[in-house]
């Protein structure tokens, strides 16, 4: 805990006083979650396209997924 | 030497009840001293899942607070109920009257009642570990929770609302100089599979991510009705809190 304000007040007056005074910019808060939402959709579409490829090679392969899933478990 | 654990979120229904409960029961398992502690007063729900009745409960947490019991009273032994071979695992639950929780949100508690809640059950019962199940939100008491633990877990979905106020909550814990471990729970299957979604999310709150768990509909369909933990042992869901509890440990031991 930070030690210098702590002692000027009580731990409920401290965490009141720290967030009222926070100036929190909102606009650049959106931006760099659309950001990470972007990321992620990345993520996903290269897992949708890993899959897609899985797929079509054990169509190639004449591999039936579902065989191989009910195997497994 | 025993520690305390906060276990918080920015949203409510992100599972820290259910994480928490579960945890709890693994970390007791384990050969642990354990109490868990409702610490969501205004909407408690712990005793649901642990199947403890109000006539088991005779003192609750917001007995204590207002003197009117002795912290001891308050604390039930849960392990022989639940039949957990190992370890120890007791019980602070919160009232769920009514007149209890606008009694609290009227009045608040005094702040240091939280350390004393943990130092009593640490120093007097020789706890290991005390789990907070706190309510979601930055309100004063869950922050006071937050920056009186040791340790604290942040529970987060991977729900655009939940991200924003996930940042958010790191971005005011860093002010206070606090760092909350990040929890992903109910992530979508697809996305739990993928290794760089705990480093996306690490790099985007500035904290560690300890654990991934993706979301199970058996966990949903069991709708709190026990411990899932202790009815599924060999269920993946199991696994991931088994191996939350040795990262958690393996943090709590550096």
């Amino acid at each position: 805990m930070p030690s210098k304000e702590r002692k000027k007040g009580s731990l409920r007056e401290y965490i009141t006083s720290t967030l009222a005074s926070m100036r929190t910019d909102m606009t650049r808060i959106e931006s760099i979650i659309s950001d990470f939402e972007r990321r992620i959709d990345a993520i996903m579409n290269k897992i949708d396209d890993l899959e897609q490829r899985v797929s079509r090679l054990e169509k190639l392969l004449g591999i039936n997924s579902n065989d191989q899933e009910s195997r497994r478990s | 030497m025993g520690i305390s654990i906060a276990i918080h979120s920015y949203r409510g229904g992100t599972g820290k009840s259910t994480i928490t409960a579960n945890l709890a029961v693994i970390l007791a398992a384990l050969g642990l001293k354990i109490v868990a502690v409702d610490l969501d007063i205004t909407s408690p729900g712990l005793h649901v899942i642990y199947g403890v009745s109000s006539e088991m409960m005779r003192h609750t947490l917001n007995d204590f607070l207002y003197k009117r019991c002795k912290l001891r009273d308050a604390v039930l032994d849960i392990t022989s109920h639940l039949g957990i071979s190992r370890g120890k695992l007791y019980f602070i639950g919160s009232s769920m009257k009514p007149e209890e929780i606008a009694k609290l949100l009227k009045e608040g508690y005094n702040e240091y009642l939280f350390k004393e809640v943990s130092d009593q059950l640490i120093n007097n019962f020789g706890i290991d570990i005390v789990l907070f199940d706190t309510h979601p939100g930055l309100t004063e008491d869950t922050m006071i929770s937050v920056l009186s633990s040791e340790l604290s877990l942040l529970l987060m979905r991977m729900d655009k609302q939940d991200i924003t106020g996930t940042y958010i909550t790191s971005q005011i814990l860093r002010k206070f100089g606090k760092v909350s471990y990040i929890v992903l729970n109910m992530v979508p299957p697809k996305l739990a599979s993928a290794p760089e979604l705990a480093n996306e999310v690490s790099k985007l709150v500035k904290a560690p991510v300890v654990a991934v768990i993706p979301f199970y509909e058996e966990v949903l369909s069991h709708r709190s009705r026990g411990v899932f933990v202790l009815k599924h042992p060999k269920h993946p869901f199991t696994s991931r809190i088994i191996k939350l509890a040795e990262t958690l440990l393996s943090l709590i031991r550096r």
